[in-house]
Protein backbone atom coordinates (compact mmCIF):
# COMPACT_ATOMS: atom_id res chain seq x y z
CA UNK A 1 0.00 0.00 0.00
CA UNK A 2 1.20 3.40 -1.03
CA UNK A 3 2.02 6.28 2.13
CA UNK A 4 2.62 9.82 1.94
CA UNK A 5 4.80 11.34 4.21
CA UNK A 6 4.94 14.86 4.82
CA UNK A 7 7.81 16.74 7.00
CA UNK A 8 10.01 19.56 6.82
CA UNK A 9 12.38 17.82 9.32
CA UNK A 10 15.00 15.53 7.68
CA UNK A 11 15.53 13.17 10.89
CA UNK A 12 11.65 12.28 11.21
CA UNK A 13 11.36 11.84 7.42
CA UNK A 14 14.31 9.37 7.14
CA UNK A 15 12.91 7.67 10.02
CA UNK A 16 9.61 7.89 8.75
CA UNK A 17 10.44 6.65 5.12
CA UNK A 18 13.00 3.58 6.74
CA UNK A 19 10.64 2.45 9.01
CA UNK A 20 7.88 2.14 6.59
CA UNK A 21 9.62 0.52 3.48
CA UNK A 22 10.76 -1.62 6.43
CA UNK A 23 6.73 -2.38 7.53
CA UNK A 24 6.45 -3.14 3.73
CA UNK A 25 4.58 -0.16 2.36
CA UNK A 26 5.39 2.36 -0.62
CA UNK A 27 6.76 5.62 0.42
CA UNK A 28 6.03 8.79 -1.27
CA UNK A 29 7.77 11.99 0.35
CA UNK A 30 6.74 15.26 0.33
CA UNK A 31 9.09 18.51 2.39
CA UNK A 32 6.25 20.77 2.83
CA UNK A 33 2.60 21.21 3.09
CA UNK A 34 2.43 22.43 -0.68
CA UNK A 35 3.88 19.42 -1.71
CA UNK A 36 1.89 16.97 0.11
CA UNK A 37 -1.49 18.90 -1.36
CA UNK A 38 -0.10 18.41 -4.51
CA UNK A 39 0.61 15.27 -4.36
CA UNK A 40 -2.80 13.89 -2.54
CA UNK A 41 -4.83 15.77 -5.58
CA UNK A 42 -3.01 13.37 -7.96
CA UNK A 43 -5.33 10.49 -9.26
CA UNK A 44 -2.50 7.89 -7.92
CA UNK A 45 -2.51 10.00 -4.67
CA UNK A 46 -1.81 7.34 -2.03
CA UNK A 47 -4.55 6.11 -0.01
CA UNK A 48 -2.57 6.43 3.75
CA UNK A 49 -0.97 10.13 4.98
CA UNK A 50 1.10 10.98 7.73
CA UNK A 51 1.03 14.70 7.90
CA UNK A 52 3.18 16.81 9.98
CA UNK A 53 1.09 19.07 11.84
CA UNK A 54 3.42 22.62 11.90
CA UNK A 55 4.96 22.59 8.40
CA UNK A 56 6.36 25.76 5.94
CA UNK A 57 3.66 26.78 3.67
CA UNK A 58 0.22 24.77 3.88
CA UNK A 59 0.46 23.31 7.74
CA UNK A 60 -0.94 19.66 7.99
CA UNK A 61 -4.39 20.62 9.44
CA UNK A 62 -4.58 23.13 6.19
CA UNK A 63 -3.96 20.15 3.69
CA UNK A 64 -6.41 17.92 5.29
CA UNK A 65 -8.76 20.36 5.33
CA UNK A 66 -8.58 20.86 1.68
CA UNK A 67 -8.22 17.13 0.64
CA UNK A 68 -11.67 16.64 2.86
CA UNK A 69 -12.97 19.95 1.29
CA UNK A 70 -12.22 18.21 -2.11
CA UNK A 71 -14.66 15.49 -1.50
CA UNK A 72 -11.43 13.12 -2.84
CA UNK A 73 -12.41 9.51 -3.62
CA UNK A 74 -10.87 7.05 -2.61
CA UNK A 75 -10.82 8.57 1.05
CA UNK A 76 -7.75 8.93 1.97
CA UNK A 77 -6.70 8.10 5.67
CA UNK A 78 -5.24 11.12 7.65
CA UNK A 79 -3.01 10.66 10.31
CA UNK A 80 -1.37 14.37 12.05
CA UNK A 81 2.12 14.16 13.33
CA UNK A 82 2.43 16.16 16.47
CA UNK A 83 5.06 17.31 18.86
CA UNK A 84 3.80 16.21 22.27
CA UNK A 85 2.28 18.90 24.27
CA UNK A 86 -0.02 20.44 21.46
CA UNK A 87 -2.91 19.48 22.66
CA UNK A 88 -5.26 22.55 21.25
CA UNK A 89 -3.54 21.65 17.82
CA UNK A 90 -4.61 18.00 18.12
CA UNK A 91 -8.31 19.15 18.47
CA UNK A 92 -7.74 21.40 15.61
CA UNK A 93 -6.85 18.23 13.45
CA UNK A 94 -9.27 16.06 14.29
CA UNK A 95 -11.80 18.64 13.42
CA UNK A 96 -10.04 19.15 10.20
CA UNK A 97 -10.94 15.47 9.64
CA UNK A 98 -7.80 13.94 10.68
CA UNK A 99 -8.68 9.98 11.25
CA UNK A 100 -6.05 9.66 13.82
CA UNK A 101 -2.65 11.26 15.44
CA UNK A 102 0.43 10.40 16.57
CA UNK A 103 2.84 12.11 19.27
CA UNK A 104 6.56 12.30 18.55
CA UNK A 105 8.44 10.61 19.34
CA UNK A 106 6.39 7.65 18.23
CA UNK A 107 7.81 3.89 18.58
CA UNK A 108 7.31 1.85 15.41
CA UNK A 109 4.91 -1.08 16.81
CA UNK A 110 2.68 2.59 17.81
CA UNK A 111 2.94 3.49 14.31
CA UNK A 112 2.58 0.34 12.80
CA UNK A 113 -0.55 -0.77 14.86
CA UNK A 114 -2.51 2.69 13.78
CA UNK A 115 -1.79 2.26 10.60
CA UNK A 116 -3.04 -1.35 10.46
CA UNK A 117 -6.43 0.46 12.04
CA UNK A 118 -6.32 2.52 9.03
CA UNK A 119 -6.35 0.26 7.01
CA UNK A 120 -8.71 -1.78 8.28
CA UNK A 121 -10.88 1.39 7.60
CA UNK A 122 -9.94 1.84 4.46
CA UNK A 123 -11.21 -1.63 3.38
CA UNK A 124 -14.75 -0.77 4.97
CA UNK A 125 -14.26 2.68 3.33
CA UNK A 126 -13.63 1.12 0.02
CA UNK A 127 -17.03 -1.43 0.38
CA UNK A 128 -19.01 1.40 1.06
CA UNK A 129 -18.10 2.72 -1.71
CA UNK A 130 -18.91 -0.04 -3.72
CA UNK A 131 -22.23 -0.65 -2.26
CA UNK A 132 -22.94 2.95 -2.99
CA UNK A 133 -21.85 3.01 -6.69
CA UNK A 134 -22.97 -0.67 -7.66
CA UNK A 135 -25.95 -2.63 -8.30
CA UNK A 136 -26.84 -5.28 -5.45
CA UNK A 137 -28.05 -7.50 -7.06
CA UNK A 138 -26.47 -7.54 -10.92
CA UNK A 139 -23.22 -6.04 -9.35
CA UNK A 140 -22.76 -3.58 -12.79
CA UNK A 141 -23.30 0.21 -11.88
CA UNK A 142 -26.22 1.64 -10.38
CA UNK A 143 -28.24 4.28 -12.12
CA UNK A 144 -26.58 7.30 -10.93
CA UNK A 145 -23.71 6.03 -11.00
CA UNK A 146 -23.76 4.94 -14.66
CA UNK A 147 -25.30 8.51 -15.41
CA UNK A 148 -22.97 10.68 -13.82
CA UNK A 149 -19.89 8.91 -16.04
CA UNK A 150 -22.37 9.74 -19.03
CA UNK A 151 -22.24 13.54 -17.78
CA UNK A 152 -18.84 13.16 -17.59
CA UNK A 153 -18.05 12.09 -20.95
CA UNK A 154 -20.85 14.31 -22.33
CA UNK A 155 -18.80 17.29 -21.02
CA UNK A 156 -15.79 15.79 -22.46
CA UNK A 157 -17.09 16.06 -25.81
CA UNK A 158 -17.52 19.87 -25.60
CA UNK A 159 -14.30 19.83 -24.56
CA UNK A 160 -11.80 17.84 -26.59
CA UNK A 161 -13.83 16.55 -29.45
CA UNK A 162 -13.82 12.97 -28.59
CA UNK A 163 -17.39 11.04 -29.41
CA UNK A 164 -19.06 9.46 -27.05
CA UNK A 165 -22.36 6.55 -27.52
CA UNK A 166 -24.64 4.45 -25.49
CA UNK A 167 -26.30 2.00 -25.80
CA UNK A 168 -29.42 1.19 -24.05
CA UNK A 169 -30.29 -2.85 -23.55
CA UNK A 170 -33.83 -3.64 -22.39
CA UNK A 171 -33.91 -7.70 -21.46
CA UNK A 172 -36.45 -8.89 -23.93
CA UNK A 173 -40.10 -10.69 -22.37
CA UNK A 174 -38.26 -10.95 -19.00
CA UNK A 175 -41.67 -9.91 -17.20
CA UNK A 176 -42.46 -13.74 -18.49
CA UNK A 177 -39.48 -15.38 -16.84
CA UNK A 178 -40.75 -13.52 -13.18
CA UNK A 179 -44.42 -14.88 -13.77
CA UNK A 180 -43.76 -18.40 -15.30
CA UNK A 181 -40.64 -19.30 -12.97
CA UNK A 182 -41.08 -16.85 -9.31
CA UNK A 183 -38.10 -14.10 -8.86
CA UNK A 184 -35.79 -16.00 -7.86
CA UNK A 185 -34.93 -17.63 -11.16
CA UNK A 186 -35.36 -14.13 -12.67
CA UNK A 187 -32.67 -12.54 -10.56
CA UNK A 188 -30.89 -15.60 -11.05
CA UNK A 189 -31.29 -14.69 -15.20
CA UNK A 190 -30.59 -10.93 -14.53
CA UNK A 191 -27.60 -11.60 -12.95
CA UNK A 192 -26.37 -14.14 -15.86
CA UNK A 193 -27.67 -11.30 -18.85
CA UNK A 194 -26.04 -8.43 -16.70
CA UNK A 195 -22.33 -10.66 -17.13
CA UNK A 196 -22.89 -11.14 -20.62
CA UNK A 197 -23.66 -7.84 -21.88
CA UNK A 198 -20.84 -7.00 -19.69
CA UNK A 199 -18.30 -9.18 -21.62
CA UNK A 200 -17.97 -7.74 -24.87
CA UNK A 201 -17.56 -4.28 -22.67
CA UNK A 202 -13.50 -2.56 -22.89
CA UNK A 203 -12.17 -1.93 -20.06
CA UNK A 204 -13.15 1.57 -20.17
CA UNK A 205 -16.60 1.65 -20.96
CA UNK A 206 -19.23 1.42 -18.11
CA UNK A 207 -22.57 -0.47 -17.55
CA UNK A 208 -25.03 0.24 -15.16
CA UNK A 209 -28.76 -1.09 -14.43
CA UNK A 210 -30.93 1.56 -15.47
CA UNK A 211 -34.23 0.04 -14.62
CA UNK A 212 -35.45 -3.24 -13.70
CA UNK A 213 -34.71 -5.13 -16.69
CA UNK A 214 -32.91 -2.24 -18.71
CA UNK A 215 -29.38 -1.17 -18.80
CA UNK A 216 -27.46 1.53 -20.18
CA UNK A 217 -24.14 1.40 -21.77
CA UNK A 218 -21.73 4.41 -22.09
CA UNK A 219 -18.71 4.07 -24.74
CA UNK A 220 -16.44 6.95 -24.68
CA UNK A 221 -14.52 7.90 -27.64
CA UNK A 222 -17.04 5.80 -30.09
CA UNK A 223 -18.66 6.73 -32.40
CA UNK A 224 -22.11 5.26 -34.18
CA UNK A 225 -20.00 2.69 -36.18
CA UNK A 226 -18.38 1.11 -33.64
CA UNK A 227 -21.21 1.44 -31.21
CA UNK A 228 -23.12 -0.62 -33.42
CA UNK A 229 -20.56 -3.03 -33.90
CA UNK A 230 -20.39 -3.45 -29.95
CA UNK A 231 -24.06 -3.64 -29.66
CA UNK A 232 -24.35 -6.49 -32.23
CA UNK A 233 -21.93 -8.53 -29.95
CA UNK A 234 -23.90 -7.56 -26.85
CA UNK A 235 -27.27 -9.18 -28.46
CA UNK A 236 -25.11 -12.09 -29.55
CA UNK A 237 -23.55 -12.35 -26.06
CA UNK A 238 -26.62 -12.63 -24.40
CA UNK A 239 -28.81 -14.68 -26.83
CA UNK A 240 -26.23 -17.09 -27.89
CA UNK A 241 -27.34 -19.34 -25.52
CA UNK A 242 -30.08 -20.37 -22.85
CA UNK A 243 -29.24 -19.15 -19.45
CA UNK A 244 -29.23 -22.25 -17.02
CA UNK A 245 -30.27 -21.88 -13.77
CA UNK A 246 -32.13 -24.36 -11.44
CA UNK A 247 -35.72 -24.23 -13.20
CA UNK A 248 -34.29 -25.47 -16.15
CA UNK A 249 -32.44 -23.08 -19.33
CA UNK A 250 -34.27 -20.66 -19.86
CA UNK A 251 -34.10 -18.70 -23.29
CA UNK A 252 -33.33 -14.85 -22.93
CA UNK A 253 -32.76 -12.36 -25.79
CA UNK A 254 -32.17 -8.60 -25.37
CA UNK A 255 -33.04 -5.47 -27.64
CA UNK A 256 -30.97 -2.39 -27.82
CA UNK A 257 -30.80 0.63 -29.16
CA UNK A 258 -27.89 2.79 -30.24
CA UNK A 259 -27.24 6.63 -30.21
CA UNK A 260 -24.18 8.75 -29.87
CA UNK A 261 -22.84 11.98 -30.16
CA UNK A 262 -19.85 12.87 -32.18
CA UNK A 263 -18.65 16.66 -32.11
CA UNK A 264 -19.53 19.54 -30.24
CA UNK A 265 -22.22 21.21 -29.28
CA UNK A 266 -23.07 18.63 -26.65
CA UNK A 267 -25.99 17.07 -26.12
CA UNK A 268 -27.30 16.38 -22.66
CA UNK A 269 -27.53 13.27 -21.13
CA UNK A 270 -31.35 13.06 -21.55
CA UNK A 271 -31.55 13.98 -24.99
CA UNK A 272 -28.96 11.17 -25.65
CA UNK A 273 -30.82 8.39 -23.62
CA UNK A 274 -34.03 9.45 -25.33
CA UNK A 275 -32.93 8.93 -28.58
CA UNK A 276 -31.51 5.66 -27.75
CA UNK A 277 -34.47 4.86 -26.16
CA UNK A 278 -36.43 5.50 -29.34
CA UNK A 279 -34.27 3.36 -30.95
CA UNK A 280 -34.81 1.13 -28.57
CA UNK A 281 -38.87 1.18 -29.16
CA UNK A 282 -38.14 0.41 -32.83
CA UNK A 283 -36.02 -2.56 -32.35
CA UNK A 284 -38.84 -3.84 -29.65
CA UNK A 285 -41.97 -3.01 -32.50
CA UNK A 286 -39.76 -4.57 -35.38
CA UNK A 287 -39.60 -8.04 -33.67
CA UNK A 288 -37.02 -7.96 -30.34
CA UNK A 289 -33.70 -9.61 -30.68
CA UNK A 290 -31.95 -6.81 -32.62
CA UNK A 291 -30.11 -3.33 -32.52
CA UNK A 292 -31.60 -0.16 -33.64
CA UNK A 293 -29.92 2.86 -34.21
CA UNK A 294 -30.54 6.72 -34.03
CA UNK A 295 -29.34 8.10 -36.75
CA UNK A 296 -29.59 11.74 -35.60
CA UNK A 297 -29.93 11.90 -31.98
CA UNK A 298 -32.90 14.81 -32.93
CA UNK A 299 -34.96 11.88 -34.66
CA UNK A 300 -38.16 11.48 -32.35
CA UNK A 301 -39.56 8.11 -33.67
CA UNK B 1 28.86 9.22 28.24
CA UNK B 2 26.70 10.20 31.09
CA UNK B 3 24.32 7.69 32.60
CA UNK B 4 21.22 9.68 31.81
CA UNK B 5 22.08 10.12 28.01
CA UNK B 6 22.60 6.30 27.81
CA UNK B 7 19.32 5.76 28.78
CA UNK B 8 18.18 8.32 26.72
CA UNK B 9 19.20 6.70 23.43
CA UNK B 10 18.14 3.47 24.59
CA UNK B 11 14.54 4.69 24.61
CA UNK B 12 15.58 6.13 21.06
CA UNK B 13 16.88 2.94 20.55
CA UNK B 14 13.90 0.88 21.92
CA UNK B 15 11.28 3.06 19.75
CA UNK B 16 13.50 2.18 16.53
CA UNK B 17 12.78 -1.84 17.57
CA UNK B 18 16.93 -1.89 18.34
CA UNK B 19 17.93 -0.96 14.68
CA UNK B 20 21.05 0.95 15.59
CA UNK B 21 22.44 1.64 12.35
CA UNK B 22 19.23 3.75 11.71
CA UNK B 23 19.60 5.43 14.99
CA UNK B 24 23.01 6.27 13.73
CA UNK B 25 21.99 7.64 10.47
CA UNK B 26 19.11 9.87 12.03
CA UNK B 27 21.86 11.05 14.55
CA UNK B 28 24.66 12.10 11.49
CA UNK B 29 21.72 13.84 9.63
CA UNK B 30 20.63 15.50 12.92
CA UNK B 31 24.41 16.65 13.81
CA UNK B 32 25.08 18.02 10.28
CA UNK B 33 21.79 20.36 11.19
CA UNK B 34 22.12 21.20 14.56
CA UNK B 35 23.88 23.98 13.65
CA UNK B 36 21.88 25.83 11.71
CA UNK B 37 18.71 24.69 13.18
CA UNK B 38 20.41 26.61 16.29
CA UNK B 39 21.51 29.31 14.37
CA UNK B 40 17.69 29.66 13.15
CA UNK B 41 16.55 30.15 16.96
CA UNK B 42 19.53 32.54 17.52
CA UNK B 43 18.27 34.63 14.46
CA UNK B 44 14.68 34.89 15.56
CA UNK B 45 15.00 36.02 18.64
CA UNK B 46 17.63 38.25 17.76
CA UNK B 47 15.18 39.90 15.68
CA UNK B 48 12.59 39.56 17.94
CA UNK B 49 10.36 37.28 15.54
CA UNK B 50 7.70 35.36 17.45
CA UNK B 51 6.37 33.67 14.78
CA UNK B 52 10.20 32.64 13.31
CA UNK B 53 11.00 31.87 17.11
CA UNK B 54 7.93 29.27 17.39
CA UNK B 55 8.43 27.60 14.07
CA UNK B 56 12.40 27.18 14.10
CA UNK B 57 12.23 25.60 17.73
CA UNK B 58 9.47 23.50 16.87
CA UNK B 59 11.78 22.17 14.06
CA UNK B 60 14.41 22.03 16.57
CA UNK B 61 12.03 20.08 19.13
CA UNK B 62 10.75 17.72 16.08
CA UNK B 63 14.76 16.88 15.19
CA UNK B 64 15.75 16.06 19.51
CA UNK B 65 12.13 14.10 19.75
CA UNK B 66 13.98 11.49 17.50
CA UNK B 67 16.50 10.54 20.70
CA UNK B 68 14.24 10.72 23.31
CA UNK B 69 16.61 13.97 24.40
CA UNK B 70 13.86 15.28 27.66
CA UNK B 71 16.32 18.43 28.29
CA UNK B 72 16.68 19.60 25.20
CA UNK B 73 13.48 19.01 24.02
CA UNK B 74 12.16 21.00 26.85
CA UNK B 75 14.27 23.82 26.28
CA UNK B 76 12.83 23.68 22.43
CA UNK B 77 9.63 23.58 23.55
CA UNK B 78 9.73 26.89 26.22
CA UNK B 79 11.18 29.28 23.23
CA UNK B 80 8.58 27.64 21.35
CA UNK B 81 5.89 28.55 23.51
CA UNK B 82 7.24 32.06 24.02
CA UNK B 83 7.27 32.33 19.98
CA UNK B 84 3.30 31.41 20.57
CA UNK B 85 2.91 33.41 23.24
CA UNK B 86 4.64 36.50 21.56
CA UNK B 87 6.90 37.05 24.69
CA UNK B 88 10.36 37.09 24.26
CA UNK B 89 11.00 38.36 27.54
CA UNK B 90 12.76 34.82 28.85
CA UNK B 91 14.50 34.21 25.72
CA UNK B 92 18.32 34.43 26.75
CA UNK B 93 17.96 32.52 29.48
CA UNK B 94 16.02 29.90 27.08
CA UNK B 95 17.94 29.93 25.08
CA UNK B 96 21.21 29.45 26.94
CA UNK B 97 19.34 26.18 28.31
CA UNK B 98 18.87 25.29 25.05
CA UNK B 99 22.41 25.66 23.57
CA UNK B 100 23.51 23.68 27.16
CA UNK B 101 20.96 20.59 26.28
CA UNK B 102 22.40 20.53 23.09
CA UNK B 103 26.07 20.40 23.08
CA UNK B 104 25.26 17.64 25.96
CA UNK B 105 23.40 15.74 22.84
CA UNK B 106 25.61 16.46 20.53
CA UNK B 107 28.18 14.72 22.57
CA UNK B 108 25.90 11.55 23.06
CA UNK B 109 25.24 11.57 19.52
CA UNK B 110 29.08 12.05 18.38
CA UNK B 111 30.24 9.34 20.09
CA UNK B 112 27.14 7.21 19.11
CA UNK B 113 27.73 7.47 15.55
CA UNK B 114 31.18 6.78 15.59
CA UNK B 115 30.63 3.10 16.78
CA UNK B 116 30.35 0.32 14.90
CA UNK B 117 27.49 -1.95 15.18
CA UNK B 118 28.44 -4.21 18.00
Amino acid sequence: MRILIADDEDGTRLKLETVLEKLGYEVVVARDGNEAWELLQRDDAPALALLDWLMPGLDGVEVCRRVRRSGKLPYVYIVMLTVKGQKQDLVAGMDAGADDYLSKPFDVEELRVRLHAGERILALQEELRLQATHDDLTGVLNRGTVLEILRRELALVARKSVPVAIILADLDDFKQVNDRHGHAIGDTVLREAARRLSTPMRPYDAIGRYGGEEFLIVLPGCGVDSALLVAERVRCSVGGRPITTSAGDVAMTVSLGVSAVEKAPPRLADELIQAADDALYRAKRAGRDRVEHASNPDDRA
Amino acid sequence: MSKRSISDLDAALNALEGDRELLRRIARLFLAQCPQLLEEVREALLRGDADALERAAHKLRGSVSNFAAKKAHDAALRLEQMGRDGDLSGGAEAQAHLESALRELQGTLGEFSKDSDT
